[in-house]
């Protein structure tokens, strides 16, 4: 088995680093120094090319930033599946020999490392639309998601105050916590004020813009139990992919995430009652209520009802589910290409107990969801504590 | 027109060198086929802001979904229509229009008149 030994997290929001590489070697250091290790010791490493800041072989790049030649150097492309995906990879790389201490890292910069058109015009281009045949009509990534929204709350009766409800809790969930990028407490009568981007979706459905990401090493179990922090197993992982494009989607009211959770849960000998909290990925507010349903933690378009109730709040009402502690996307920060880092640092930092604030009494197995382009690609992690 | 198989006889869409359906490859069974051009809204929304810098003054503007009676769910604009008057499951008729690209004329669809 594989453990997760050394995590990074530096404040979310708009960096004060020249560049992303900067951002990467900084988080690089940080990780191998909390797992007790040195930048020597890593003899292989997964990066996700920045979105400010594209390279090719952009781990190569990040090795001879380090002034490291590892054995292997492997740039990982799953949108917000990457960080599930690089823990797959890594795993798969110590199982087989080929390299020891893995050291993973997702970072962006798209405040401080471009300028905002520049970056808006990129998400434009690169986002989950066919070039030819679906960007002459104008999408954007929030209206994609509010296709989904529409047709969520036509099919469910889903309504703005459901929205409102994740909104609001992912930044109450935030306010705990010290890196992240929005902290600033907001009613619903601020959410419904806040101004429409692609209705039914208004801005404070929209994760913001963030400067961050994160950095994990990863190694045996048995390699972790003799380093410095205490390891987090990686129990099992589960993948799904269903489209590229949304027009390509079987149902646009549900997807792919509750396969890979199924395929996790099977490899760990696990059911859903045994988790302790869920990270779930939530660019947009309808993500969290989707991926929720379809992640089978409650009926088919009963998430926003359950989550006004409060069944997913971190000190919830008995056999309630803590979803993301650490504010998500929409709170914590949205890293662009890192989108993801924030859930996995904080499943880990649940279980090591050390969120002080945020600390959940029970905190012995997490769940990770990512998800790439619009419910197109999901990865889940079952973390454990040791 | 839309892209056909003649060996599953179903419609797909965008065009591929095989059917998504069957595999038949175009030499086989893939090829065209006259479609009526009416279908309903499977979703839509209200752009209010415009990403691309060319689309900054026609919003708001209205995407969706829309569901062809031939069985392909096409990305396009709906036009000629209130934006509060829309809903999911609304019989809309295809039209051609120009897009950003005036050169490129593009399917798009407005409400069926009653």
């Amino acid at each position: 088995m594989a453990a997760i030994a050394g995590i990074a997290e530096l404040p979310q929001g708009r960096s004060d680093l020249p560049n992303t590489m900067a951002l990467h070697q900084r988080l690089a250091q940080m990780a191998v120094a909390d797992a007790g290790l040195a930048l020597k010791d890593v003899d292989a490493i997964l990066t996700v090319s920045p979105r400010a800041d594209p390279y090719l072989i952009h781990a190569t790049g990040v090795a001879e930033h380090l002034g490291l030649q590892p054995a292997v150097t492997l740039t990982v492309e799953a949108g917000g599946a990457a960080p599930a995906t690089m823990v797959e990879a890594a795993r798969g790389l110590i199982a087989s020999g080929t390299a020891h201490t893995v050291l993973c890292i997702a970072a962006d910069m798209p405040l401080g490392g471009v300028t905002r058109n520049t970056y808006v015009n990129t998400l434009a281009e690169v986002g989950p639309v066919h070039p030819d045949l679906e960007r002459p009509y104008g999408p954007s990534v929030p209206a994609m998601f509010a296709l989904v929204a529409r047709a969520h709350m036509d099919r469910y009766g889903t309504k703005p105050e459901h929205l409102a409800a994740v909104a609001i809790q992912n930044r109450r969930a935030a306010m705990r916590h010290p890196n992240a990028h929005y902290r600033e407490a907001f009613d619903i009568a601020a959410y419904l004020a806040s101004k429409m981007i692609a209705d039914p979706l208004r801005l404070l459905d929209c994760a913001p813009v963030s400067d961050g990401g994160g950095a994990f090493v990863v190694t045996s179990a048995e390699r972790a139990r003799h380093l410095r922090a205490k390891p987090v197993d990686v129990l099992a992982t589960g993948f799904s992919s269903g489209h590229m494009h949304l027009s390509a989607a079987a149902s646009l009211t549900g997807f792919g995430a509750g396969e890979a959770l199924e395929r996790a849960l099977a490899h760990a000998h696990l059911s859903r009652d045994s988790l302790d909290m869920a990270m779930v990925y939530d660019c947009f507010t309808i993500a969290m209520l989707v991926n929720l349903e379809d992640l089978g933690f409650v009926a088919k378009g009963e998430a926003g009802p359950a989550f006004v109730d409060g069944l997913f709040e971190p000190e919830g009402i008995s056999g309630s589910l803590a979803v993301n502690t650490h504010g998500g996307l929409l709170s914590h920060g949205h890293p662009a290409r890192a989108g993801g880092m924030g859930h996995l640092i904080e499943a880990v930092v649940q279980l090591r107990r050390e969120a002080d604030a945020r600390q959940l009494d029970k905190a012995d197995i997490a769940m990770v969801h990512g998800m790439g382009g619009v419910f197109a690609t999901h990865g889940v992690l079952l973390l454990g504590a040791s | 027109m839309l892209p056909y198989c003649t060996a599953c006889e179903k419609y797909h869409w965008p065009l591929r060198a095989a059917c998504p359906h069957c595999g038949a490859e175009a030499e086989s069974g893939a090829g065209w086929r006259e479609a009526k051009g009416g279908g309903t809204i499977a979703s839509y929304s209200v752009v209010v802001r415009a990403v691309n810098p060319e689309l900054k003054d026609d919003a708001p503007y209205v995407i969706a979904f829309v569901e062809l009676d031939e069985g392909v769910r096409l990305f396009t604009n709906i036009v000629n229509a209130a934006p509060e008057e829309l809903r999911c499951g609304q019989r809309v008729q295809c039209r051609f229009e120009p897009s950003m690209d005036p050169e490129l004329w593009v399917p798009v669809f407005a409400p069926e008149k009653a």
